[in-house]
């Protein structure tokens, strides 16, 4: 009965603030102007709100900061945290939730000021004590060694991986609210620095301020609200380790039970999809994300993104906001993958809108390549 | 201190020693040793007190080959003054667990996806014993 939740529940509202840099605001500053902006978008006011979902890395209770700092009483929380991919789970249970009104208007919700509070990435503080002795650097060695084993056992090149940073930066360049947005070619992302080998400055994400709100109501009062509604279609989630050195094959996530529990319950198959958004905190994600969500055959990744396959003008638009690599990238992204796809569902992207767009998938990495979650979103013309 | 191995896997040692303290003791004695399942066979790596592939209580230590593969690598280039490159593998061992870990004593541009190589025992720098890897031949 994965199909259950099919067309339940809606995005009825998105909202971003402090995308960039944020000195001065905090994260919980950020979130909740994030919050009030989706539930504008919605047309719903905050007293409305009765659940709540939240994940972050910097507080041990991200759920009860936020509904204090919100100043809210919700009747159902969520604070499910498994990286970056949190948000993108947290769409499915909401859908739940709402669908045996537990809740009425969920609100999911993020916030982060790394960019100004550290200026680097800050990892959980548990890390795995049987690798943390030899040195690794989190989160980006998994990503490191995944790329490298699929170079080794796949023949990817850095040229290929350069592509999908291009086509990322490509699409912010039409986004007026990413944060890179001057050229990049294929060239300047091999001649960037080698951080670690064999991922250069220019296959990582960003690392920026920023916080992302999405609001969901069941359908049938979403049909009501300000905007179209982004219908929830399905969703899957998959994990098989916490570590790296867990990981059964590097070339293979979770991402491929994940993808195909989400395309079975909307009752879809990639051929269906038109924009995909996936986490990019490193190119290599993308090529590994095509491959396990069934989009080219395992191992084809780094060929199949060639040629400016997924950039504007592109057969297979993905990341169209300018995704984690060039858009925002404030530690976990997740969220920012379903805000876009609804705005490009409700075709209000502006220069950067994708042409005939029904669905769109968007899929979360959490961890070190560790929790993976699927969400497949549709106009009312998929119901 | 060295912690007694048994047939069951039950430490025979220190009254309080779990799994963790019981590999730390068997590096501490010279030893790589690994719990491998009494009921299916199967080779556990990180330490624990149940077989993830079973879910049997009946680990049993056993000494590892040693052999094993490098799976993948990833290279933190830094400047000399910061310590140089620093070069992070993935071994798969024969048994078939794998560990992130790394070959402290060749030079970054040497190590290749799929050489072969051989464990030792070392300290990290103040720190626990861990297992590192130094290459082999083919023949091993």
């Amino acid at each position: 009965m994965s199909a259950a939740l099919r067309g339940q529940a809606a995005i009825v509202g998105v909202g971003t603030a402090g995308c960039g840099e944020a000195p001065g605001y905090s994260a919980m500053d950020i979130q909740a102007q994030a919050a009030l902006a989706a539930l504008d978008d919605a047309g719903l006011a905050l007293g409305e709100v009765d659940g709540l979902f939240c994940a972050n890395m910097s507080h041990t209770f991200p759920v009860l900061s936020t509904l204090e700092y919100l100043g809210i009483r919700p009747r159902w929380l969520d604070g499910t945290n498994v990286g970056g991919s949190s948000f993108i789970g947290h769409a499915i249970s909401a859908t739940l939730a709402l669908r045996a009104e537990l809740c009425d208007v969920a609100l999911i919700c993020y916030g982060a000021t790394m960019r100004s509070d550290a200026g680097r990435m800050v990892p959980p503080p548990e890390q795995p004590p049987y690798e943390v002795p030899h040195g690794p650097r989190y989160p980006m060695i998994a990503y490191a060694l995944a790329a490298a084993r699929h170079m080794a056992e796949y023949g990817t090149t850095p040229e290929q991986l350069a592509e999908v940073a291009v086509a990322a930066r490509a699409w912010a360049r039409l986004n007026p609210e990413a944060f890179e947005r001057g050229p990049l070619s294929v060239a300047d992302v091999l001649a960037s620095r080698m951080i670690m080998e064999p991922l250069r400055l220019r296959d990582c994400c960003l690392l920026t301020d920023g916080a992302g709100a999405v609001v969901m109501t069941r359908a049938d009062r979403a049909r009501d609200l300000a905007k179209p509604p982004v219908y929830f279609l399905g969703g899957g989630t998959a994990s098989y380790n916490r570590q790296v050195g867990q990981m059964p094959e590097l070339t293979v996530t979770a991402a491929v039970d994940s993808g195909a529990r989400a395309f079975a319950a909307a009752g879809m198959g990639p051929g269906d999809i038109d924009v995909l958004q996936l986490y990019d905190a490193f190119t290599i994600n993308v090529v590994l994300f095509l491959e396990d969500l069934g989009f080219c055959p395992k191992g084809e990744g780094g060929r199949f993104v060639e040629d400016g396959r997924l950039a504007p003008g592109g057969s297979l638009p993905v990341n169209t906001n300018g995704g984690g690599l060039s858009c925002v990238h404030p530690g976990m992204y997740g969220v920012f993958t379903m805000i876009e796809a609804a705005r490009q569902l409700r075709g209000e992207a502006g220069e950067r809108q994708a042409p005939d767009v029904d669905t769109a998938l968007c899929h979360g990495n959490g961890g070190t390549l560790s929790h993976q979650a699927t969400v497949i979103f549709g106009t009312a013309r998929t119901l | 201190m060295t912690a007694t191995p048994s047939h069951t896997g039950q430490s025979t040692g220190p009254a309080h020693t779990g799994p963790d303290a019981r590999f730390q003791a068997y590096l501490e004695a010279g030893e790589f040793r690994l719990q491998q399942c009494g009921n299916c066979g199967h080779w556990a790596f990180f330490p624990r007190v149940m077989c993830p592939a079973c879910a049997s209580r009946d680990l049993v230590w056993r000494k590892v080959s040693g052999r094993g593969r490098v799976y993948s690598r990833a290279v933190l280039k830094r400047k000399p003054d910061r310590g140089g490159d620093h070069a992070i593998v993935l071994v798969t061992l024969e048994e078939g667990p794998r560990l992130l870990s790394r070959l402290p004593d060749t030079p970054a541009d040497e190590i290749a996806v799929g050489m072969p190589v051989r464990a030792r025992v070392a300290r990290a720098g103040e720190g626990a014993l861990t297992v590192v890897f130094e290459p082999v031949g083919e023949d091993g």
